[in-house]
């Protein structure tokens, strides 16, 4: 976070400032990688480029302080994504690069748990949310945005944000304690 | 995972959570509740995807922010650093090459209207004498008004080309004169049967096209007119020749005529006849 020097920094960026483009950038850039990353999106790194340059093209039509400006480039990130899964080169959610998604040998689900890694079992976790309830549960932590702001990013009312992520936060407590993934 | 049958007591659970607690989990700061494992869950989750880019994906996207400020700048307000700078750098050369580009289209453009109105012989005399010796240093032959009848002076034969003689126009412009040439070429020189077939010999289409007033003017003007019909046959010959330099020139019923008709010899006074022709080269 940017804090008191945030409203300096994006004057200094609409004027183009070089520095402040680069404070901007290091400041968001891993979130909306990690973002992007939970996503499964095909060229995240590529991805982030365009999200950033989305951001300077559009940076005068903001208002706002630096939780709205957060939010507001995860929304360009959220849209980037759309459109990449509108074109069809969005990697499909899957599970075969990492394992099978679905075991239903129990032992075979133990052995590949206790062998994966902490942060594979994240990424393994995410992937098996259902599609909205991993929006709003990536947006809600790795994006830090409000249920309202979530609200208006994937375009739902703040009720339905609500009861996805009580879902969402229920379905990964069943599963770790079901299947003990370590972490 | 979340199955159609979710336990009913585990939602029922989580629907009792306030916002704040359930906040408290996402962020990855819950401690009561049973829901530790949950929360590490969201902070190893925030830990493990928020990964900085590396530093030459990094330098790439920064370089590409850069570029696209650049171009989203106006000019007037855009910064004076070192990458500004650099691209002013760049975009100098080429407005160079543009203005040179410029100059060059323009002297080629002067060229070819100088050139081919030097080719079509339609410079003033002094001129397009001075540019006809130049082209023939280059091997060139264009018209020289000096050098006219001894280049394009045929015999009445030709009767394309003879009229340049009397009115100084250039052998391009006979085609559409043939009717006035072959009056030109016979003035004085032949019989009228000569002068009226170089005079028939426009009569092809398109070839009258009235122009024989103007050297029918300057030469004997009856000949041209009487003697359309009555055309010679040596004129006839000669027309042929003249039809192979000029591309307005027709085959008409002349021509025809003229291969049956024997080879006039000319009469002509032109020293220019040798040239073309055989029959009635006669300019002057």
């Amino acid at each position: 976070m940017l804090g008191e020097n945030f409203p300096g920094i994006l004057e200094a960026a609409r004027t183009g400032a070089e520095w402040a483009w680069t404070a901007i950038y290091r400041d968001l850039a891993a979130a909306v990688l990690g973002y992007l990353r939970a996503h499964r999106a095909h060229e995240p790194e590529d991805l982030t480029g365009e999200v950033f340059l989305q951001v300077v093209r559009d940076l005068s039509r903001f208002q706002g302080g630096e939780r709205e400006f957060r939010a507001w480039v995860f929304v360009i990130a959220h849209h980037r994504l759309l459109d990449e899964a509108r074109r069809g080169a969005r990697r499909p959610l899957d599970l075969e690069p990492d394992g099978p998604a679905v075991v239903s040998d129990a032992e075979g689900v133990e052995t590949q748990v206790i062998e994966s890694t902490a942060a594979d079992s994240v990424r393994r976790i995410i992937d098996r949310l259902p599609p909205e309830q991993r929006d709003v549960l990536l947006l809600r932590v790795i994006g830090d945005l409000t249920v309202e702001e979530v609200a208006r990013a994937i375009g739902k009312s703040s009720g339905a944000v609500k009861a996805l992520q009580r879902r969402g936060v229920a379905s990964i407590r069943r599963t770790l304690t079901e299947e003990g993934v370590p972490l | 995972m979340n199955a159609p049958g979710a336990n009913e007591d585990e939602m029922r659970f989580f629907t009792k959570l306030t916002e704040r607690e359930l906040a408290g989990i996402l962020a990855g700061s819950a401690t009561s509740g049973g829901l530790e494992d949950v929360a590490t869950f969201f902070r190893e989750m925030r830990i493990d995807l928020e990964e900085a880019p590396s530093a030459s994906v990094e330098s790439r996207h920064l370089a590409g922010i850069f570029e696209e400020v650049r171009h989203l700048q106006p000019p007037a307000a855009e910064p004076l650093t070192t990458a500004a700078t650099g691209s002013r750098r760049l975009r100098t050369p080429f407005r160079l090459l543009a203005g040179r580009a410029t100059f060059a289209a323009i002297g080629l453009a002067v060229l070819a209207a100088f050139g081919g109105a030097a080719y079509a012989g339609v410079l003033p005399t002094p001129v397009q004498d001075k540019v006809a010796g130049i082209a023939r240093h280059v091997g060139l032959s264009l018209p020289d008004k000096h050098h006219k009848s001894r280049k394009h002076g045929g015999g009445a034969g030709s009767g394309v080309q003879h009229t340049t003689t009397l009115d100084q126009r250039p052998a391009t412009n006979l085609g559409a004169d043939n009717g006035t040439q072959g009056n030109d070429q016979s003035h004085g020189t032949q019989d009228g049967s000569q002068s009226n077939e170089q005079g028939s010999g426009t009569e092809g289409p398109g070839q009258g096209q009235g122009t024989g007033a103007q050297d029918n003017g300057q030469s004997n003007g009856v000949q041209g007119t009487g003697s359309r019909r009555t055309g010679g046959e040596g004129g006839q010959t000669n027309g042929d020749q003249g039809a192979k330099t000029t591309t307005d020139v027709v085959p008409t019923e002349s021509g025809q005529g003229a291969q049956n008709a024997p080879p006039t010899p000319s009469k002509g006074s032109s020293a220019d006849g040798s040239q073309y022709g055989d029959g009635a080269g006669n300019d002057n």
